[in-house]
């Protein structure tokens, strides 16, 4: 079972109704001896953003690095369309359909800007180029450093290069862990635009410090506090709860 | 319950301590007295590789280069002066110096490198010493694939002298290094083999203590092939052999690293096994090849119980 | 001139022969983070498989397919039964390829005994070539041309193909060749074969190079590709060969003026020489080895 992205563009409320794309239930991880997560529920809906919050340290990164199965050792339950994930290893779990950008972006030092999207458009000629050709249009600026080396590259172009990679692999569900981190403004904004462009055909998981930019394209949030999401609910229901930004993320 | 488990193992320990010390004066077989006195300076050669292994984490596949150096300046010292205390001291000092030498220069590439490399470089630098132990051109010195003979003090041939002498040293070297690992340092050295960055970022200078914990554990390791010359009498180039340090960290591996104790349980493990199925071997042709099984046994207990002997007894007896 | 040329040719040769041993050592350490202990040990299987097939089938090349092969075989069993279930634990890996090092060389006693045996050298590769008084021996141009192709196709492999792609992504970082879907688990154990299987042929080559083989030679062999490996720096792909073709070389002219046991000894100190004042080696990059 592989969820891919919908091929129908989506209609109104029907998104609202089908099963949640991605669901963690009652997570907790360890790293070393750490008990990093102690209880994190959370769900993904279809075709939805969804954004994931707290202050350093809380465990955001951990908890999506526990979903794409980085994290050795973790109980509970995280279904992926319907399907136990919490067990597979890593490069199944993308198989199944998640795409990731983690937070250093995971560019690779010595292979070009070309290889890297050569790395993951593994399928036919055609469906290939029609990938490459959409993020190329989406990230010009890749055009221009092709044969640059992933560690020749600024961290603008790195950042880029990790969300194109993970558009080039249409998968359903892409998760990405601070995706902003010292993005020029307008770099910011171009990002923005293809999140939301993505959401026409999937899903986000989101981890973002920047919460001008996380409320502005997010549906939902999730709050995290030492390793347990402490709140749920619509983004616009805690733009409007000044006392609550204030306190779990020190706005 | 706890209390009454350490007067309990106290109890033992001195019981055990007494027995040996005892019992040379009432039964003393040549034999008997040369495989205890082997069992001791491999002790001390498996706990001073302990120190290295179970308490810093450092992996080391040349302790054998100290043990050797030990060796061989007995063996040359001995002959030098024909048995003299006096040459004999001076070998064992230069001995003791040289290691510390050999500790200091391993101790730099230690903190340069990560841990299998380590490995590769002490089992270069034991095999080379190895080569340059065989040498034709070293012969004059070294004696080259014969070896050395060693002459042994007069008194310390009259009965279960060198025995009394080795259980001696041994003792003293178990309570210098026990107290070493309780020391702030030996905590350092356990802190850098969880977390090595943790360690630096608290301030501590991780390269100082690199380069102390393999001077140390050669050191103690060259007085362990001091002591095993008296027993055996004589140098081969087979001293730095990978073989002796294979021994050690199976020694060790298997009474369980990092508490010193256990290093000594797996010297007399393994040098009575050693015994036993070397003198079977030459009637059971199979058997002859029991290396082979001392190594599977080395990689089953590497996979199956790391903590080995000791470590397990300690967990069996902590879950009761 | 002609005492420099032979020297040059000879050390041509065992360069190609460290090269051999030190690329797999190298490329395995590279990808798996895995220093393989146990590489010695294949190397001297490989020998006597290729000994054994010679004196069977009198066909070089049957000699080189069959050890080769059972060199890539034993990686395979040692990549799965010893390291795949302790990836990340380095400790346990270093720990167990020395046992099984151990082990194999044991075992190749049971059947050819712990002596020097004589190996089977064709008659193409008996004697020399004279060449305006330089001799050039026939087996070294053998070892010379093997090592030269093994290493310009590693190269075509490693930039022209996809699974070169993967495993230069995956040195680089293996975690995130996973994210990306890629089982790079079973690429771990496939380079880890080819390891094994090049040093293998190593040990082949190195039977008809020296006419005999014992069962002691996989150490010393397996020592001299890890200096190969540290002077050339780890992650350099050119940077082994380099290495193999300095520590050869210098090797051979040493020898010239020194005993082996001495130019053993040089190497050893050059190795010590690279840790301390370059330790990610003459090519190497410092963030991979650190
Ligand atoms: N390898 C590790 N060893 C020990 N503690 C760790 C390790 N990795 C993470 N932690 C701890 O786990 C907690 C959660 O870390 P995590 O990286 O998930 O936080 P985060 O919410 O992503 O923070 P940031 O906003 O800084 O990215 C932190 O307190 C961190 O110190
Ligand atoms: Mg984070």
């Amino acid at each position: 079972m592989v969820y891919t992205r919908s091929a129908t563009e989506k209609t109104g409320d029907q998104a609202n109704d089908s099963p949640p794309v991605l669901v963690l239930e009652n997570v907790h991880a360890y790293v070393g001896s750490f008990h990093i997560l102690q209880g994190v529920s959370l769900q993904v809906r279809d075709r939805h953003i969804t954004v994931l919050l707290g202050r350093n340290g809380a465990g955001k990164t951990t908890t999506v690095r526990t979903i794409m199965g980085l994290v050795p050792r973790s109980t509970g339950g995280i279904r992926l369309a319907g399907q136990e994930i919490r067990s597979l290893p890593p490069d199944e779990i993308a198989r199944r359909g998640v795409a990731y950008v983690p937070e250093d972006a995971g560019i690779f030092p010595h292979l070009t800007v070309a290889e890297h999207l050569m790395l993951v458009s593994g399928g036919n000629g055609a469906s290939r180029t029609a990938a490459l050709e959409e993020v190329l249009a989406l990230f010009p600026d890749l055009k221009q450093a092709w044969r640059k080396r992933g560690g020749a590259l600024s961290g603008g172009q790195r950042q880029m290069l990790a969300v194109a990679r993970a558009f080039v692999m249409r998968a359903g569900l892409l998760v990405i862990d601070e995706p902003s981190k010292g993005l020029a403004p307008v770099m910011v904004e171009r990002l923005m635009e293809s999140l939301l462009r993505f959401k026409d055909h999937g899903s986000v998981l989101l981890v973002e410090q920047n919460f001008l930019m996380a409320s502005r394209i997010s549906d939902d949030f999730y709050l995290i506090d030492h390793g347990t999401t402490i709140r749920h609910g619509a983004m616009a229901e805690l733009v409007a709860d000044r006392e609550l930004q204030h306190r779990y993320l020190g706005i | 319950m706890k209390k009454r488990g350490r007067l309990f193992w106290t109890a033992v320990s001195v019981l055990v301590l007494a027995g040996l010390v005892v019992f040379p004066t009432m039964w003393a077989p040549v034999w008997l007295l040369s495989l205890a006195g082997q069992i001791m300076a491999f002790a001390l050669f498996a706990m001073s590789f302990d120190l290295l292994f179970g308490y810093a984490g450092v992996i080391s596949f040349g302790q054998a280069a100290f043990w050797g150096i030990g060796g061989y300046a007995v063996a040359i010292a001995s002959r030098a002066g024909g048995g003299a205390i006096a040459t004999l001291l001076l070998g064992a000092v230069a001995g003791i110096l040289l290691a510390a030498a050999l500790g200091l220069v391993e101790g730099f590439i230690l903190s340069r490198v990560k841990a299998g490399y380590f490995a590769m470089v002490t089992l270069a630098i034991s095999q080379i010493l190895l080569l340059l132990a065989s040498s034709q051109n070293l012969r004059p010195l070294t004696g080259g694939s014969d070896g050395l003979n060693v002459y042994v003090p007069r008194f310390l041939l009259v009965g279960p002298a060198t025995y009394y002498l080795l259980f001696a040293v041994l003792v003293l070297s178990f309570v210098v290094l026990y107290r070493f690992v309780r020391s702030p340092a030996g905590l350092v050295w356990r802190g850098m083999r969880e977390n090595e960055s943790r360690i630096e970022s608290l301030g501590y200078n991780v390269l100082a203590y690199k380069v102390a914990v393999n001077v140390v554990a050669g050191m103690f390791a060259a007085v362990a092939g001091m002591l095993y010359m008296l027993v055996i009498q004589i140098a081969t180039p087979e001293l730095f052999g990978l073989s002796n340090s294979l021994d050690a960290l199976l020694m060790v591996i298997i009474g369980g690293a990092g508490t010193l104790v256990g290093p000594v349980v797996g010297a007399v493990i393994l040098v009575l096994a050693e015994h036993e199925l070397s003198s079977i071997g030459s009637s059971v042709p199979f058997l002859s090849h029991w290396l082979i099984l001392f190594g599977l046994m080395f990689i089953l207990i590497v996979m199956a119980a790391p903590r080995g002997l000791m470590g397990t007894l300690d967990k069996i007896r902590d879950s009761i | 001139m002609e005492t420099f040329l032979t020297l040059l040719f000879s050390g041509l040769s065992t360069a190609a022969l460290y090269y051999l041993l030190a690329a797999g050592l190298s490329l395995s350490f590279g990808l798996l983070r895995v220093l393989n202990f146990a590489h010695g040990a294949v190397f001297v299987w490989g020998g006597y498989t290729g000994m054994f097939v010679y004196q069977l089938t009198h066909s070089l090349a049957l000699a080189v397919l069959a050890g080769t092969l059972l060199g890539g075989a034993l990686g395979w069993v040692l990549e799965r039964t010893l390291l795949r279930p302790a990836y990340g634990n380095i400790v346990v890996q270093v720990l167990t390829t020395l046992g099984a090092f151990y082990v194999l060389s044991e075992a190749i006693k049971i059947p050819f005994g712990p002596d020097q045996v004589g190996v089977g050298v064709p008659a193409f590769l008996h004697g020399a070539w004279m060449l305006r008084g330089v001799a050039v021996v026939k087996v070294n141009v053998l070892l010379v041309s093997v090592g030269l192709l093994v290493w310009g196709l590693g190269l075509v492999w490693l930039t022209r193909t996809r699974l070169g792609l993967i495993v230069r992504a995956g040195i680089d970082n293996p975690e995130m060749v996973m994210a990306l879907g890629i089982p790079i688990r079973r690429v771990f154990t496939a380079v880890f074969a080819a390891g094994a299987a090049l040093a293998a042929l190593g040990g082949v080559l190195a039977g008809q190079y020296f006419g005999a083989l014992s069962p002691d030679m996989g150490l010393q062999n397996m020592l001299n590709a890890f200096i190969v490996v540290v002077v050339g720096g780890l992650g350099s792909y050119n940077g082994t060969a380099v290495g193999a073709l300095l520590v050869g070389l210098i090797g051979a002219f040493a020898s010239y003026y020194l005993p082996s046991q001495i130019v053993g000894a040089v190497n050893v100190l050059i190795m010590a020489l690279v840790l301390i004042f370059r330790p990610e080696g003459l090519f190497g990059e410092k963030e991979v080895v650190v």
